[in-house]
């Protein structure tokens, strides 16, 4: 490597070693670099200190404020969406358009249990006379769809769909009602009493 | 060059190695890089997993990172160190028959990693999968090579070990570590083994592993290579030789603790995770120093960037590594991280890592080699200029389409509507369907960068084939012998490259032990509350499917606590639940759901059809079917030496549970294959796979352990 083509700030920082061929400078440290390798440095001791040395808020602390103020507003929030409102369910199940984009919602989200058009499958047949857990009636059917079953793998509902769809999807599945079925699945639950 | 008596002594270089490894080097890295397309394509579009067995995503996965990271890398790594450590110490390789079993060791291993990964053979944990007898072959291989390394350093005639060597020690020395404690595990059979370390302990030591893999196997020595062909294409002297020491020490020793960065919010103590966090944004300036003295040794020189191959693939190279060693320390700090874990922008981080950095680094030192170890000249520098272009534009498709995919979908995951404390997002797969076209500009990105490797090999090709065979013949050189070390302080340290090593492994496991030995000596690192029960058989026969199918390739088993992830997946998980998991299955990118809390949530038949094709329960998912589960039998013979292993890693299986796990398995089987058969599945299902799984699915979560709410919190 010829010292032609360098300047004389270069010379003058060159070192006096070669390996094969290749030679160093010793220019000084950048400043800049010093200077943000001292900042990261005592930031990440600073921060260290302040959150596990001292306990500061940790992770699960932030969790929990977020978690009781979040939960407690969803509780609210589907309580208030379970109150069945009799006009509301009437406009949307005497609207044919409503019923067809029940039936929408139904086979996007619900078919995979009930099979097409309600017949039953993982899930219970929603076509015959008898229930599970709901009466069968709008009124019973909306709040079960609104909470779900978790326990036996039926999402609660109300998280997924907005209140409109939650009432166009009751007044599906109440429109199926008394369909016939190549290969319906076998009756589960009870023959709910008239009042 | 006469010592003091003027002997000198001649030698020549072993450059066949070299030509060897820069063979395998160009192979690898096209297998790796057509592997990366191909699982790139099967996300965005799932039936390009084309319904067998071995080829899924999840399997294919783990066999493109192995490719990439210890075939491509690794073999261009040995070409270049073993070229640039000959001159660099005037000494032959120490001994050419270790080269040799170096080179065809290191291929074998290759080879059995491309049988045995697609054949489900794995330990399931990331960039660590191959199975017991190949580690042993690897580190067999490593031996090799370091034997070969520090005899020639031994038989140096210069007294100075360079800057590059510097980085090379950190490389062979610190790979080993981490490789054999990682590796660590039972073997059930030849070809299944059982981590030694369970939950958190285990993912401690794998992100130890793992980040530091990045470390020292794709940073430390291509730093060295950059030390070496930096300076020598740019035939200009490095700028900073005090910037080199400080920034090789600084770097070797914050690195090592850096890796529970990769475990932000996660259940590892928190003291951990901040440890992490905080060596990371401390990492951020060691780093620099590197592209700092990269990038200013080439002052002067830019106009040749322009047109030199050799220093545009560099250059682009040291600028990628900036950028991404800018971007790590950033994504580690907790909230930065609480977006971007689990998604894509953690993987266009690691490939602005592997091809900005280390595939352009390789291409450059290759441009300088291919025409010195073969006396040839490059063929085209249009075809090279096609290349640099065509792989810089589908590196850029790349990072942004992932940083796209993954803001998006860290963003949609976290979306709480503020009037209903309800998930705007509900559905998990609305996230995906939301980023599938990011997944195809990825894809095409990266079809670009293969197909500008592709490019590079017909250009070294041909500039091979013109080369004339009779030039190739070894030169000798002569150079005095090693003379005394009269040097004093660092320089002094340099002439003594044993002790140098022996400070580099201290560095090394300061941070190592102070992260490491708590897990294994404070008795309260994980709280003992005896709730969780171990897996029962069948569990443990299904969980193993989990593994063997590569499912952590997509699904995380780990609730961060974060309301949103509450609302979504369940309860915080907690550090005591996955106790008996040898190994962890905390998973890293979440292209589906997590599933920590998974159990019981659907009915049996619910994951019996989703297995068999997950679009009869999910409408829009890009999941593989894997309709052989219904085929494959459960492999009970085997069951009675896994839970012995298990007892033996500490599981409290009593000798009489051992004795009954195959009746008691196969009872919890027909169970589980009653209940299917209710919904008319044939009842021959009772000894298939999917029983097995669903019997572990089921599991997950089913035993629940409170995080505890600190007292502050009103």
């Amino acid at each position: 490597m010829s010292e032609n083509n360098m300047n004389e700030e270069e010379k003058k920082v060159l070192l006096d070693h070669d390996y094969d061929g290749i030679q160093e400078f010793d220019f000084p440290l950048p400043l800049w670099w010093v200077t943000t390798f001292w900042l990261c440095s005592l930031f990440g001791a600073g921060y260290f200190v302040y959150y596990i040395v001292l306990n500061g808020p940790s992770l699960k602390h932030e969790y929990f404020v977020e978690e009781n103020k979040v939960m407690e507003q969803r509780e609210a929030f589907l309580e208030e969406l379970k109150n069945f409102k009799e006009e509301s369910y009437t406009t949307y199940a005497s609207s044919p358009e409503m019923v067809k984009h029940g039936e929408y919602l139904f086979r996007m989200n619900c078919v995979a249990c009930h099979e097409e058009k309600g017949a039953g499958d993982i899930g219970p047949n929603l076509t015959d006379e008898y229930w599970l857990y709901s009466d069968g009636t709008p009124s019973g059917i909306f709040p079960f769809i609104i909470e779900g079953n978790p326990a036996n793998g039926m999402p609660a509902w109300g998280e997924f769909l907005e209140e409109d769809d939650l009432y166009a999807l009751t007044a599906y599945i109440v429109s199926i009602k008394g369909t016939e079925h190549e290969n319906p699945k076998d009756p589960q639950g009870e023959i709910p009493e008239k009042e | 060059m006469n010592d003091s008596n003027g002997n000198l002594e001649s030698f020549s270089y072993d450059d066949k190695i070299v030509r060897f490894f820069t063979y395998a080097t160009l192979l690898w890295g096209a297998v790796a890089m057509l592997l990366g397309v191909t699982i790139a394509f099967q996300l965005a579009y799932w039936k390009l997993n084309l319904g067998g067995e071995w080829l899924t995503f999840g399997r294919l996965r783990p066999l493109h990172t192995n490719a990439a990271i210890f075939a491509f890398v690794g073999n261009g790594m040995f070409a270049g160190i073993y070229y640039s450590l000959q001159r660099l110490c005037k000494a032959r390789l120490f001994s050419d028959a270790l080269s040799k079993i170096h080179f065809w060791g290191w291929q074998l291993i290759i080879v059995a990693a491309a049988i045995t990964l697609p054949l489900g053979m794995t330990q399931g944990k990331e960039y660590a999968e191959l199975e017991w007898p190949i580690d042993i072959a690897i580190t067999l291989i490593w031996v090799v090579f370091a034997v070969n390394f520090f005899g020639t350093l031994v038989r140096r005639r210069e007294r100075h070990i360079y800057v590059a060597i510097w980085f090379y020690i950190a490389t062979i020395i610190t790979v080993a570590v981490l490789h054999i404690v990682n590796s660590i595990s039972i073997p059930v059979d030849w070809m299944k083994s059982y981590s030694v370390y369970a939950g958190a302990q285990d993912a401690l030591i794998q992100w130890w592993y793992g980040h530091n893999a990045v470390g020292f196997f794709l940073t430390t020595p291509i730093l060295g290579l950059m030390y070496y062909f930096v300076p020598k294409a740019a035939n200009r002297p490095v700028y900073s030789y005090r910037l080199s020491i400080i920034h090789f020490w600084s770097l070797v020793f914050i690195y090592i603790w850096a890796g529970p960065h990769h475990l932000l919010y996660t259940a590892l103590p928190e003291w951990l995770q901040t440890l992490g966090m905080v060596f990371s944004i401390a990492l951020w300036a060691p780093s620099w120093g590197g592209m700092i003295n990269g990038l200013l040794t080439l002052r002067g020189k830019w106009n040749e960037v322009r047109t030199n191959p050799t220093l545009k693939f560099l250059a682009t190279a040291v600028t990628f590594y900036g950028m991404s060693t800018f971007e790590g320390p950033l994504l580690s700090i907790k909230s930065i991280n609480s977006v971007a874990h689990f998604t894509d922008w953690i993987v266009g981080h690691v490939h602005a890592g592997t091809i900005g950095w280390n595939y352009m680094l390789t291409a450059g030192m290759l441009y300088y080699l291919v025409p010195k170890l073969w006396k040839t000249k490059i063929y085209s520098i249009t075809l090279a200029n096609f290349q640099f272009w065509t792989a810089t534009i589908g590196l850029v498709f790349y990072i942004i389409s992932m940083w796209i995919a993954g803001v998006t979908q860290g963003m949609m995951w976290r979306a709480i509507d503020p009037e209903t404390g309800t998930l705007v997002y509900p559905n998990f797969v609305e996230t995906v369907t939301q980023i599938v076209p990011m997944y195809w500009v990825r894809a095409i990105g990266g079809t670009l960068v293969l197909l500008s490797f592709v490019v590079m090999i017909y250009n070294f090709y041909k500039s091979i084939k013109a080369a004339k065979k009779e030039d190739l013949k070894e030169a000798v050189y002569q150079a005095a012998p090693l003379t005394k070390n009269t040097a004093t302080g660092h320089r002094k340290l340099e002439g003594l490259p044993m002790i140098f090593t022996v400070l580099v492994l201290v560095s090394v496991l300061v941070g190592t032990a102070t992260e490491i030995a708590p897990t294994f000596l404070a008795k309260n690192f994980i709280p003992k509350t005896g709730d969780i029960t171990p897996y029962t058989p069948l569990e443990l026969l299904g969980r193993d499917i989990y593994i063997k199918e590569g499912c952590y390739t997509c699904h995380s088993q780990m609730i961060r606590p974060m309301v949103s992830e509450k609302l979504r997946y369940g309860k915080p998980s907690h550090i005591g639940e996955s106790v008996f998991d040898h190994p962890f299955q905390w998973g890293s990118r979440r292209i589906g759901p997590d599933l920590a809390r998974v159990g019981g949530k659907y009915p049996h038949m619910w994951h019996y059809r989703h297995m068999i094709n997950p679009r009869h329960m999910t409408h829009d998912s890009i999941m593989p079917n894997y309709p052989w589960m219904t085929r494959n039998k459960i492999k009970y013979e085997v069951l009675q030496k896994k839970m012995k292993v298990m007892q033996a890693l500490g599981v409290p299986y009593t000798d009489n549970e051992v004795e009954n796990a195959v009746d008691e398995a196969q009872g919890q089987a027909e169970e589980i294959a009653d209940v299917l058969g209710e919904s008319g599945v044939d009842e021959k299902i009772v000894n298939k796979e999917i029983v097995a799984l669903i019997a572990y699915l089921q599991r997950l979560g089913a035993e629940e352990i409170e995080i505890e709410e600190p007292e502050e919190v009103e």
